[in-house]
């Protein structure tokens, strides 16, 4: 997760309590399941759909783009993470 | 929102067919707004602690509402018709309500899924953020903080932790 902010465009979401949860349901997901599938999508949905919804998945990249964070909060583009974006959630005029 | 601001006016059909608004809940001493959807496995995983902390304090003249604002465009399973079948299967004793619009969900700042909102009977915010510290395993909760403020409120205290950082799945904005 480190390398993967270290070396791409996004950071982690700002809120380390929320990482945190995040990460954990990771973690309990490779444990149960085998792979790093995301905690905020159902498993069973997410086993069906291949590897798109292994962290870090497929509509992280959208997500992000229109709302600065992706749907589990995990990471968050550099502007979002840096405050300039309202944490409630996009713009409501972009 | 902050603690102590006023619950956002709101109108908004339940899937029990019905319109609810703030009158809707005249006569209740305390008001918990939980912010939900259909498909989130964080809210699967609370939905029978929600229901059975509705029932366990619903003689003490607490209300609950969950609210439903995911675009539902993108996840068709948070649309009004799934929502009516959950509320159904679940046996959710709460209304069940569509912001279609989100704006009370924005109005209210939430964020994630679940997130919970407690007014008092001046419907001011006493109690924002988690139901409970594990979503998980429910016997490995260790911090109860629903639960704890509705009882503090209940007995006209104040809550020790009126603020949690709630967790879940980010709501799905329009």
């Amino acid at each position: 997760m480190r390398s993967y902010v270290e070396r791409g465009p996004y950071a982690l979401y700002p809120e380390p309590e929320v990482t945190e949860n995040v990460i954990v349901g990771l973690v309990h997901n490779l444990a149960e399941h085998g792979k790093m599938y995301c905690p905020c999508a159902d498993v069973e949905s997410s086993k069906a759909r291949g590897h798109e919804m292994v962290c870090p998945c497929t509509p992280h990249h959208d997500d992000i783009k229109r709302q600065g964070y992706c749907d589990c909060a995990l990471f968050a583009s550099r502007e979002f993470a840096a405050g300039s974006c309202d944490k409630s959630g996009p713009d409501e005029t972009e | 929102m902050k603690l102590n601001d006023a619950c956002p006016a709101f109108e908004l059909p339940g899937t029990d067919g019905k319109i609810h608004t703030l009158a809707s809940f005249d006569g209740k001493k305390l008001l918990c707004v939980i912010v939900s959807c259909n498909h989130c496995p964080y809210v699967v995983a609370y939905e029978e602690r929600m229901v059975a902390l509705a029932k366990a304090r619903a003689a003490d003249a607490v209300a609950f509402m969950a609210v439903n604002a995911n675009d539902a465009t993108r996840y068709p399973d948070d649309a009004m018709e799934p929502m009516t079948a959950r509320a159904k299967d679940r046996g959710f004793p709460f209304p069940y309500v569509r912001d279609d619009s989100q704006a009370f969900v924005r109005a209210l700042g939430a964020r994630f899924t679940p997130e919970v909102f407690v007014f008092d009977a001046d419907r001011t915010l006493r109690y924002h953020g988690r139901i409970d510290d594990n979503h998980r395993d429910p016997a490995r909760v260790t911090s109860r903080d629903l639960e704890n403020a509705l009882a503090a409120l209940v007995a006209g205290e104040a809550p020790a932790t009126p603020e949690t950082v709630a967790f879940g799945c980010s709501i799905k904005w329009k």
